[in-house]
């Protein structure tokens, strides 16, 4: 009798012990398998082909390196879909609507092209699904009234220029301008923040000269500037024009009579191995060129260079510091996103040091960042945008008057 | 620059020029061919654009303009032979519109080839250290050498095909050629061996266009539709298969440019396309097209 109550009670502590160990591997492999079956989904929209196919193949692989170093984040794998817009709005619709309805990305980065990003932006944004634009640069997106699901990390189109205008009068000592810009809504809003800032500290622009997108002989605009009533020529072009505009400027010896200066866009560490001597000597202001001297950035440079075989540059590092932040705030909720309105929350309070420096979003989500004035140097047989100066905190309303305190150069 | 406006108007007299004589010698290659083929051959730009690349490969490989320019030249009226022995050959039973279409297609083919290969990035080709910078002409006007040099060769070029053209008997056998092909073939000549050197021939001068462009417009996947776009204005401005009309649309389209640019930049695009259509409405031959129907 004794015997059997021992033995019942053996075998039911026995049973016990297999049920509940049974339990916790059900338990344990049960979120196991939540965890693999729901991996965070990013969709990219970037031009693979294209007259951008260049800014687009740098974006996409700044996010691929960012990922390849990070591949799960706060314990979820991380996935990506990349879809090319061919920078048309058309193209870059439907491609959104892929990734919201056949793939249901939990977020959309990217986006090159401003046509594109006023295109796509409603439909994402409606689906409450956080879009974070690592490059269109049309400032409408980030100012009024602004959706909560917005965010961008690069810059508005106006932003450096408005530290670049106030640096040209009171730093570098220029009263006279011309202004050489595209004639299409990017020339418009960034030759837009150089002439505000210019003019309000008191310099004068003489005359505005526009080009379209795509032009191949700027022989008729460069003839056309009366350089000898001006101290400096302001020029926002991008991508194949700014290295014909360089060269073709070169040929005529404009350098010879005025000094060039603008965006970062004018001479980028993409295009500056194109351009060569004709660049050397452009002095240009934007948030990131691969020369800043900071260990985060020493580090960026160095493995970006050792994954992909190329130098790092604006597109990759915009991207890069995109998922940077976007990994910060899913580590801030634990990896759970089925609040999607907590990872918004988490995302709009980001604050980190990225390859750029110094990173943080304002009120409506826009990047605020350090804008870098860079002169454009040969050295032994490399071109580089060496650093000559760095104006913190620029926001896209940036004014003189919110400029904390001089700054000191920082740069190799 | 910089002084007053006659001098802007002479250096944009200069831009128009240099412009235009660069577009000459892709025009007149398509416009021989055009007017002798009867075919308008798209895949003329895709080997202007073809052999800038060359080039740039070549010279960043040996540092040298000249054996960038040669390799180039060859290259591209090789691809150009290829193209016409072992495609064209096969459509010229049948609709213009077919190989019209084989154009484009191969357009397409050579430009996605150019941007898989050499990738989106603009590239240039360094001119000769001799020919950088600019020259002084004197009343405040600064010319850039290298711009000078390309209206000399647009203008010697010309003035070759003028003498082939009006005085030999190559000549004689392409103007007949444009006038009635089967004709011509009637009298013995042997018609096809003259469609591939004239499209070999055409292949040649748009890569000489696309190696001597490169210092100036660069290289870059797009241009090849660019090029082709304005040569396609020039040719029918000019007249189909006249060479005179194709010197004198290029300098007109070459200056419209210009000026456009400088004096009315909001009808740039206009004043290049508006005499186009003025032109087809008016005279659809072209200015120097012979008249057929």
């Amino acid at each position: 009798m004794r015997s059997f109550i021992a033995t019942a009670l053996r075998s039911g502590i026995r049973s016990a012990v297999f049920t509940l160990f049974v339990a916790g591997l059900i338990l344990v492999s049960g979120v196991a398998v939540a965890q693999e079956a729901k991996p965070f989904k990013i969709g990219v929209l970037a031009p693979l082909t294209g007259p951008q196919t260049q800014l687009g193949q740098n974006l996409v692989a700044g996010v691929r390196f960012f990922f390849q170093q990070r591949p799960a984040i706060a314990g979820r794998s991380v996935q990506l879909v990349v879809e090319d817009t061919v920078s048309q709005p058309g193209q870059g619709l439907s491609k959104a609507r892929k990734l919201l309805d056949l793939d249901r990305v939990d977020i959309v980065m990217g986006i090159v092209n401003s046509a594109v990003l006023d295109a796509v932006q409603g439909m994402i944004l409606g689906r409450r699904v956080p879009l974070i634009v690592t490059n269109a640069g049309s400032d409408g997106f980030t100012k009024g009234s602004v959706n909560r699901y917005a965010f961008r990390v690069s810059h508005t189109n106006s932003q450096n220029n408005l530290a670049l205008g106030w640096y040209a009068y009171e730093k570098l000592g220029y009263r006279r301008a011309a202004v050489l810009t595209y004639d299409f809504i990017a020339g418009v809003e960034h030759a837009g923040g150089f002439k505000k800032t210019f003019t309000e500290m008191g310099g004068t622009i003489t005359q505005e000269v526009k080009a379209p997108l795509g032009t191949s002989d700027f022989g008729p605009y460069i003839s056309q500037i009366r350089t000898g009533e001006i101290d400096v020529l302001y020029v926002f072009l991008a991508g194949a024009d700014a290295i014909r505009f360089m060269q073709q400027a070169d040929s005529f010896g404009l350098k010879n009579r005025t000094k060039i200066i603008g965006p970062g866009f004018v001479a980028d560490d993409l295009i500056l191995a194109a351009q060569r001597d004709a660049a050397v000597g452009v002095v240009t202001a934007i948030q990131y060129v691969n020369t800043i001297d900071t260990p985060e950035n020493r580090e960026f440079t160095a493995a970006y260079r050792k994954a992909t075989g190329q130098e790092a540059n604006l597109y990759a590092e915009d991207a890069y510091t995109a998922c940077e932040a976007v990994a910060k705030a899913l580590e801030e909720v634990r990896g759970d996103t089925s609040d999607i309105s907590r990872f918004v929350n988490a995302l709009e309070s980001v604050k980190f040091t990225s390859p750029r420096g110094p990173f943080r979003f304002d009120k409506n989500h826009q990047a605020v960042f350090t804008v870098y004035v860079a002169r454009v140097t040969k050295i032994g047989t490399q071109y580089r945008n060496t650093i000559i100066d760095q104006i913190p905190d620029v926001g896209q309303d940036w004014s003189p008057a919110s400029r904390p305190q001089p700054s000191r150069p920082q740069g190799r | 620059m910089g002084g007053g406006a006659a001098s802007q108007l002479v250096a944009q007299i200069l831009n128009g020029l240099s412009f235009g004589m660069l577009l000459f010698l892709v025009s007149s290659g398509l416009t021989v061919i055009f007017g002798l083929m009867r075919v308008l051959s798209l895949v003329h730009g895709s080997l202007y654009l073809f052999g800038g690349y060359l080039a740039f490969t070549v010279q960043r490989a040996t540092g040298k303009f000249h054996l960038a320019l040669i390799v180039a030249v060859l290259g591209c009226s090789l691809l150009a032979w290829v193209i016409e022995r072992l495609l064209h050959r096969q459509l010229y039973v049948g609709l213009q519109l077919n190989q019209v279409l084989l154009t484009m297609g191969l357009a397409f083919v050579i430009g996605d080839f150019v941007l898989w290969y050499w990738g989106g990035n603009p590239q240039t080709v360094t001119p000769p250290e001799i020919l950088r910078g600019s020259l002084s002409l004197g009343f405040g006007i600064v010319y850039p050498r290298y711009r000078l040099l390309i209206i000399g060769i647009g203008l010697a070029i010309a003035a070759l095909f003028h003498l082939v053209w009006d005085r030999t008997r190559l000549g004689a056998i392409l103007r007949a050629g444009v006038d009635d092909a089967e004709m011509l073939r009637g009298l013995g000549v042997r018609i096809g061996i003259v469609f591939t050197a004239v499209f070999a021939g055409g292949g040649a001068l748009a890569a000489f266009a696309g190696t001597l462009g490169g210092p100036f417009l660069g290289v870059y996947p797009g241009l090849d539709f660019e090029v082709i776009l304005l040569s396609v204005v020039i040719v029918v401005v000019g007249g189909v298969g006249s060479l005179t009309g194709a010197f004198l649309g290029s300098i007109v389209i070459g200056l419209l440019d210009a000026f456009s640019k400088a004096y009315f930049p909001v009808f740039s695009y206009f004043a290049m396309f508006g005499p186009m259509i003025l032109i087809l409405a008016f005279k659809p031959t072209g200015l120097f097209g012979a008249d057929r129907t």
